[in-house]
C-alpha cells in the first residue's frame, strides 16, 4: 500500500515538473500571449517513396521533416506505394501537402519544354496536369509560352534563361540531387561505346560502333527492369522503347551530341513556322525485304494519331495533317508553331510497314510477335520476362560492327552484378546502383578488372514538391526557408556516394544540360538551419509558448 | 463431477510436469528454452537496451559518416551503407519479431481452437460448414495472399499480423476438431452431460483443457510461422519502412546492393531470425513429446 | 470411392469461384491508378482516361465482375495491363518453370529426408538424431531468401560453380518445352535453387518420417522381426519404413500445397522466371488481370494438391473409407 502511495505521490511530481519545464522551454515569445500570435502552422504530410523504390527520396523526406519539427511543425513523413503516390497527386482531391518525387531524364527532356512549360505553367496547374506543385506567376507564365513559339535557339535560350531565374528566387520546387548515370560494360570484349547524358550506355548509338575485340559477336546487354511489349503502338515501357527503335526506324535522330540529324530522312526543311517538309532517304528496305516508301512513313504517322497513342500523346498532339507532297516527301501542318517538332516528334515516332498493319483490325492489341521494321536490328525472339534477342539487318545503309544483342532481364541489381562479374553479362542498360558502382570502382581483389565505369550526368532530378494552394507553402518565404533546411550534400555524399549532382531551390534544367542551363541558378542551395530560421523570423513567422511554429498574421 | 474436475486439473498439471521433465532430460530443448528467454528479455528491454536509434547517423571524428564498417567495439554488428548501428536495428528488430509472432499466433490459436471446438462438438451441419470455409482458407496461397493484403491495406506490421492470422486459424481449427472429435467420446464427457453441463460449459470446461496442450504446440509452430512471415514480406518490400524488423534490414541490404560487401549486415539478423525460430523449435518438440505419448522416449 | 471424388472435384470448382471473387475484389479495392506504371505521368489526363477506358476500369465494379466471371469459365483471365498479351499466355511459361523447381526440389528433400528420417528413429537419443534435426530445424528456421543470398555469394559469386541467375543462359531460350528445359544448361541453372529450396522442405519429410517409424517400430511386428533375427537394415527399410510412409506420403501433397506460395522469395532471390517473381512484380505494377491470373492459378495448384492428399490418404490407408 504505502509503496503505491509513494509511486503515486512521484508520478505527480514528475508530471508537474515536465509542464513546469515544457512552459519554461518554449518560451521563446517571452510575455505574447499566444492567442494574438497568428494561426498555427499546419500539421502537414511530406508523402514519399518507399524505401525499395528510391532510398534517397525517402530518406530526405524523413529528414526535412526531422528539421522542421525541430522548428516547431508538426510533420512527419509518409512513405508510400508509387501508383499510390501518383493518385494523390493526380487526382481530384489535390489532398496533399508536400510529396518527393523525380522526373528521368528521357532524352527528349533535353528539350526545355517539359521541365519549363510543363511541369510550372499555371494551365497545367488544375487536375492531372504535371505542374503538381500547383505554382502559378503569370510573369512566369509568359515567357513558358514565348519559349515555346520561338525558333530562334539563341532568343530562346534566353527566354528560358530568365524563366529559370524566375523559378530559383519562388522555389516552387526544391530538387534535392540528381543521379549520375554509373554504368559499366566489359572493355576486353567490346570496345568504342558512347555514353549520353539521360541515357548511358545502352543508347541510339552505341550499338552502332560498339566493336568486338574478342570472337563474341553478339554482346549481352543486362536490365534489371522487365520489357513490356514489342508492338510499337502499345509499348510503354522505357526500356520497350530502347530496343523497338533498333527494330523500326525514325526519320530523325538525335545526335550523342543531342542535335537532331537526319535519318531515315535525307533532309527536312522549314517552310513555315507550322509547315516542315521531310525528304525521305531512298532504298530502304523493311527487314521482309519491301521498300519503305512516303506512304508507310504518312500511314505510321496518321495512325499513331488515331489510335491515340499514350506514348506520344504529348508530341503527336501539334500535328494538324501530313500530306505525300511528292513521291520522296512527307508535308507536316501544324496546329501551331511548336519549336520542339524536329528533335521530339519526328526523332520519336517510328516509320512502320503500312502492307503489314493496314490489315490489322486492332493495332494496339496486336501481338507484333514477328516484329517488322526498317531499323539497324531485326527482331530474333522475345521471351516475355526473360530476354529479346536480336540481328544485325544487314540491308541497313549504316549497319552496325555487332551482329546481334541480347538483351537480357534480371529481377535485382544483384543478379546483374554477379552475370557482369563472372563475364556472362557486356553491358548494362540502367543506372546501377551506388554500392555497386562503389564496389566496381574498389575492384576488390581484380574481380573486376575486365569491367570499364562509365559516368553521365542524368538530366533528370528528384525533389520535394509542395502544394502551393496550401499554407504554409503558399508562402514564398517558408519555401525558401525549406529550401536552406534541405541538406543538398548528405543526399548526394552520403546516400549517393557522391555520384550524382547537387539539388536546390527551384532548379529543374540541371547542369548536365549544358545548353539550356542558366549557370546563375540555383540561388538558394545551401543548408544552413539557423539562416531558415532567420527567414522565417523576418517574414514574420512566431513561435507560441509550446514552441509551435505560428504563421505571420 | 467434481472427481472430473480432479482428473481435468491433474491432466493439466502433469502436462506442465512432463514439459519440464522433457527440457531437462534434453540437451536441444534446454538450449531452445535459454535461448527464447534471452529473446524475450531482449525484446522487453529493446528500447533501453538499443545505444542508438535506428535512423541514427554516426560520424567518425574527422567527421566522415562510418559507412560499412566492420563490427567493432562501438557497433558490434558492424554499420550500414549510411553508417546506421545495425545492432541497434537488430535489438529493436527482436520486439518486432516477437510481437508480431507472439500476437498472430495468440489470434490464431484463439480463433482456431474455438471454431475447432465447436466444429468437432457441434457436428453435423455446422461441421460441414465450417469445414468448408475451413477448405476455402486452405485453397488460398499464403504469401501472394499477404502481398496483395500489404497492397491493399497500407504496409503495416498490423496488416501483417491480420494476415497471418486470416490464413493461418485454418490449421489450427483442423486438428483442434479432430482432437475434439475423439475426446466427445470419453466417457467423462457424457458423465459431465448427465451431471447437467450446458454446451458452452461442455466444450470450455470439459474439452478445452484436454486439447490445451495440442493449441501450445500449435501455437509454438504458429510463433515461428508469423515471424517467417513477417520477415519474408519485409524482404519482398511490402513490410512497414517505419518499424525496424529483420526482413526490413535484410530488404534494405539486399535492395541498395550491398550483400555481398557487408556480410555483417546481412549475417546478424539472418541469424537472429534462425536462432530464435530454432530455439522456439526446439521448445516446440519437447511440447510435442508430451502431446503425442507415442514419441515419448522409452 | 467415385462418389466421393466427384463431391470433392465440386467442392473445388466452387472454392475456385470464390478464392476468384474474393481476388477480384480485393484488387479493386486496392489504392493506386493502375496506369500509373503503364504510362508516364507526364502524358495528358485524357490519354489515362482512355487507356481506363481500354482496361474497362471506368464500367461499374458490377459489371467489371460480371465480365471477368464470364471470361473466367472460358479461362480467359484478360490481357495483361503491362504485356498486353493475354494472361493466360503469360502464365502458361511461368507456371512450368515454378513446378519443375518446386517438383526438383520435392523429390529429392523427399529422398533424402526419408530416408535419415527412418535412420533418426532407428538411431534413437544418438548423436546423430540430434545433429539431424538440429540440421534440418535450422533449414527451417532460416529465410529460404537467406540461405539463397549466402548460397549464390559462396557457390557463385566466390568459387564460380554454378550460375546463379535466371533459368538459362543468354540466348539459349526460345523453341519447344523439351528444346527449353531438358538441356544441360537449364540443369546447370536449376541445380542451385533446387538444393536451396529442398533444404528448406526436408525437415517435413524427416520429421513426419522419424515420428510415423517410432510408431511402427512399437509394433509387434518388428519386434516379431527381431527376433527371427533378420538384420537390422532389413527390417529398416523393408519391414520399418514401409509402413511408416503412409502418414509422410499425405504430408508432402499437403506440403505442395503451401510450398508453391512461399516459392516466391526463392524466384525473387535466383531470378527464376516463375509465378511468384510474376505475382510480385504484377501486383507491384497493379497490373490485376495478371495478378489476378496468377493467384488464381497458384490457388487452384494448391487445391488440386489437397484433393491429391486426401486421394492418397484414402487409397493407401484401407482403415478410411468414403461411402
Amino acid at each position: 500500500m504505502s509503496f503505491k502511495r509513494k509511486s503515486l505521490i512521484f508520478g505527480c511530481l514528475l508530471v508537474v515538473t515536465m509542464l513546469f519545464m515544457s512552459a519554461c522551454g518554449g518560451g521563446q515569445t517571452g510575455d505574447v500571449s499566444d492567442d494574438e500570435l497568428g494561426e498555427m502552422v499546419p500539421s502537414l504530410v511530406i508523402l514519399s517513396s518507399l524505401p525499395e523504390a528510391n532510398m534517397v527520396n525517402y530518406e530526405m523526406a524523413q529528414e526535412v521533416a526531422e528539421e522542421l519539427q525541430e522548428l516547431g511543425v508538426d510533420i512527419v513523413a509518409q512513405p508510400m506505394d508509387f501508383a499510390v503516390l501518383l493518385d494523390v497527386l493526380y487526382g481530384e482531391d489535390m489532398d496533399y501537402d508536400a510529396f518527393t518525387i523525380g522526373w528521368s531524364g528521357r532524352i527528349e527532356r533535353l528539350d526545355p519544354d517539359m521541365f519549363i512549360h510543363s511541369i510550372f505553367h499555371s494551365d497545367n496547374a488544375g487536375v492531372g496536369g504535371n505542374n503538381t506543385s500547383r505554382y502559378r506567376n503569370p510573369a512566369f507564365d509568359a515567357l513558358a509560352d514565348a519559349q515555346r513559339q520561338e525558333m530562334d535557339l539563341e532568343k530562346r535560350r534566353e527566354i528560358v534563361f530568365e524563366a529559370q531565374e524566375i523559378l530559383a528566387e519562388d522555389v516552387p520546387l526544391i530538387t534535392l540531387y540528381s543521379r549520375a548515370n554509373m554504368q559499366t560494360y566489359n572493355k576486353e570484349r567490346f570496345e568504342n561505346v558512347i555514353n549520353i547524358p539521360g541515357e548511358g550506355l545502352f543508347n541510339e548509338w552505341t550499338p552502332f560502333t560498339l566493336t568486338p575485340l574478342t570472337d563474341k559477336t553478339v554482346p549481352v546487354v543486362a536490365s534489371n527492369v522487365n520489357i513490356d511489349d514489342i508492338n510499337p503502338l502499345s509499348s510503354k515501357s522505357v526500356y520497350g522503347w530502347r530496343n523497338l527503335r533498333l527494330i523500326y526506324d525514325k526519320l530523325v535522330r538525335l545526335s550523342p551530341e543531342i542535335e537532331p540529324v537526319p535519318w531515315a530522312a535525307e533532309s527536312w526543311e522549314v517552310v513555315a513556322d507550322d509547315v516542315i517538309d521531310v525528304t525521305l532517304r531512298s532504298g530502304m528496305t523493311f527487314h521482309d525485304g519491301e521498300p519503305v516508301t512516303v506512304e508507310d512513313v504518312k500511314f505510321s504517322y496518321d495512325l499513331f494519331i488515331d489510335q491515340n497513342v499514350e506514348y506520344f500523346a504529348s508530341f503527336l498532339e501539334p500535328i494538324d495533317s501530313v500530306e505525300i507532297t511528292d513521291e520522296n516527301t512527307v508535308r507536316f501542318n501544324l496546329k501551331y508553331a511548336y519549336a520542339p517538332f524536329i528533335t521530339n516528334t519526328l526523332a520519336q515516332i517510328p516509320i512502320l510497314p503500312q502492307h503489314i498493319w493496314e490489315d490489322i483490325s486492332n493495332p494496339v492489341q496486336y501481338a507484333n510477335s514477328e516484329a517488322i521494321g526498317s531499323g539497324p536490328f531485326k527482331l530474333e525472339r522475345f521471351q516475355t520476362g526473360e530476354e529479346l534477342v536480336l540481328s544485325r539487318f544487314d540491308e541497313y545503309f549504316e549497319p552496325p560492327i555487332i551482329e546481334g544483342y541480347i538483351f537480357q532481364i534480371f529481377a535485382s541489381p544483384e543478379g546483374v552484378l554477379t552475370a557482369l562479374e563472372l563475364g556472362n553479362v557486356d553491358m548494362v542498360s540502367y543506372d546501377l546502383v551506388p554500392a555497386h558502382t562503389e564496389q566496381i570502382f574498389n575492384n576488390d581483389g581484380g574481380r573486376y578488372d575486365h569491367l570499364e565505369l562509365t559516368e553521365a550526368q542524368d538530366i533528370g532530378f528528384f525533389y520535394l514538391g509542395f502544394n502551393i494552394d496550401r499554407p504554409p507553402f503558399d508562402n514564398r518565404e517558408f519555401r525558401k526557408a525549406v529550401a536552406y533546411l534541405t541538406d543538398y550534400d548528405l543526399a548526394l555524399d552520403v546516400h549517393l556516394n557522391g555520384y550524382g549532382a547537387r539539388g536546390g531551390g527551384g532548379f529543374s534544367i540541371v547542369e548536365a544540360n549544358e545548353f539550356w542551363h542558366n549557370p546563375n541558378v540555383p540561388i538558394y542551395d545551401t543548408y544552413d538551419p539557423e539562416m531558415a530560421r532567420q527567414i522565417l523570423e523576418d517574414a514574420g513567422f512566431t513561435w507560441d509558448s509550446n514552441g509551435r511554429m505560428r504563421m505571420p498574421k | 463431477m467434481s472427481e472430473v474436475k480432479v482428473k481435468k486439473q491433474a491432466n493439466t498439471q502433469s502436462v506442465f510436469k512432463l514439459f519440464l521433465k522433457n527440457v531437462k532430460k534434453d540437451k536441444l530443448a534446454m538450449f531452445g528454452v535459454v535461448v527464447l528467454i534471452f529473446f524475450i528479455g531482449v525484446a522487453i528491454f529493446s528500447e533501453a537496451l538499443a545505444p542508438h536509434g535506428p535512423r541514427d547517423r554516426h560520424y567518425t571524428e574527422e567527421g566522415t559518416i562510418k559507412r560499412l564498417e566492420a563490427p567493432s567495439l562501438s557497433h558490434p554488428f558492424g554499420t550500414t551503407d549510411v553508417g546506421r548501428d545495425i545492432f541497434s536495428q537488430v535489438i529493436l528488430g527482436t520486439k518486432t519479431a516477437l510481437t508480431v509472432g507472439l500476437l498472430a499466433a495468440l489470434l490464431v490459436t484463439i480463433v482456431g481452437s474455438v471454431v475447432g471446438i465447436i466444429s468437432g462438438y457441434y457436428g453435423g451441419v455446422v461441421d460441414t460448414v465450417i469445414m468448408r470455409v475451413v477448405d476455402f482458407f486452405y485453397a488460398i496461397p499464403f504469401i501472394p495472399f499477404v502481398i496483395v493484403l500489404a497492397a491493399v491495406l497500407k504496409p503495416s506490421i498490423w496488416n501483417i499480423i491480420l494476415a497471418v492470422s486470416l490464413l493461418s486459424w485454418r490449421t489450427v481449427a483442423r486438428l483442434v476438431r479432430s482432437q475434439v472429435l475423439s475426446i466427445a467420446k470419453r466417457p467423462f464427457i457424457k458423465a459431465g452431460r448427465v451431471a447437467g453441463a450446458g454446451d458452452i460449459r461442455l466444450m470450455f470446461k470439459y474439452i478445452l483443457p484436454n486439447v490445451v496442450p495440442l493449441i501450445m504446440l500449435e501455437m509454438a509452430f504458429m510463433v515461428n510461422w508469423a515471424i517467417a512471415a513477417e520477415a519474408s514480406i519485409a524482404f519482398l518490400g511490402f513490410g512497414d519502412p517505419n518499424v525496424p524488423s529483420w526482413g526490413q534490414i535484410l530488404h534494405i541490404v539486399f535492395t541498395t546492393g550491398n550483400s555481398r560487401v557487408a556480410w555483417w549486415w546481412v549475417t546478424a539478423p539472418g541469424m537472429a531470425i534462425v536462432l530464435l525460430l530454432l530455439s522456439i523449435f526446439f521448445v516446440a518438440r519437447a511440447l510435442e513429446e508430451v502431446v503425442d505419448p507415442r514419441l515419448r522416449g522409452r | 470411392m467415385l462418389n466421393f471424388l466427384l463431391r470433392r472435384i465440386g467442392v473445388m470448382f466452387l472454392m475456385i469461384f470464390l478464392v476468384s471473387t474474393m481476388i477480384f475484389f480485393m484488387f479493386r479495392l486496392m489504392p493506386g491508378d493502375p496506369t500509373a506504371f503503364v504510362v508516364d505521368p507526364s502524358i495528358p489526363t485524357e490519354a489515362r482516361e482512355q487507356l481506363l477506358d481500354r482496361y474497362g476500369l471506368n464500367e461499374s465494379l458490377f459489371v467489371q465482375y460480371q465480365i471477368f466471371i464470364k471470361d473466367l469459365v472460358r479461362l480467359d483471365f484478360g490481357d495483361s495491363y503491362f504485356y498486353n498479351r493475354p494472361a493466360i499466355e503469360i502464365i502458361q511459361e511461368k507456371l512450368a518453370a515454378t513446378l519443375i523447381l518446386m517438383i526438383a526440389a520435392m523429390i529429392i528433400a523427399y529422398t533424402i529426408g526419408v530416408l535419415i528420417g527412418a535412420l533418426m528413429a532407428w538411431r534413437r537419443g544418438t548423436k546423430f538424431e540430434s545433429f539431424a534435426i538440429t540440421f534440418a530445424l535450422f533449414f527451417r528456421s532460416a529465410p529460404t531468401f537467406w540461405i539463397g543470398l549466402i548460397a549464390i555469394l559462396v557457390v557463385s559469386v566466390q568459387f564460380g560453380l554454378l550460375p546463379a541467375q535466371g533459368m538459362r543462359s543468354a540466348g539459349t531460350g526460345g523453341g519447344t518445352f523439351s528444346e527449353m528445359f531438358l538441356n544441360l544448361d537449364f540443369l546447370r541453372h536449376l541445380i542451385l535453387p533446387t538444393i536451396v529450396a529442398s533444404l528448406y522442405f526436408i525437415a517435413t519429410p524427416l520429421l513426419i518420417m522419424r515420428n510415423s517409424m517410432l510408431e511402427v517400430m512399437s509394433e509387434d511386428y518388428i519386434e516379431m522381426a527381431r527376433a527371427k533375427g533378420i538384420k537390422e537394415w532389413k527390417i529398416l527399410y523393408y519391414h520399418a519404413a514401409r509402413n511408416a510412409l503412409l502418414p509422410v506420403v499425405t504430408a508432402g501433397a499437403l506440403f505442395i500445397g503451401s510450398a508453391i506460395g512461399g516459392q516466391v522469395l526463392l524466384e525473387v532471390v535466383f531470378s527464376w522466371p516463375g509465378l511468384g517473381r510474376e505475382i510480385v512484380t504484377a501486383v507491384t505494377r497493379h497490373d490485376y488481370p495478371l495478378a489476378q491470373a496468377c493467384f488464381i492459378i497458384i490457388s487452384a495448384v494448391v487445391m488440386f494438391m489437397n484433393l491429391v492428399a486426401d486421394l492418397m490418404y484414402a487409397f493407401l490407408d484401407p482403415r478410411i473409407s468414403y461411402n
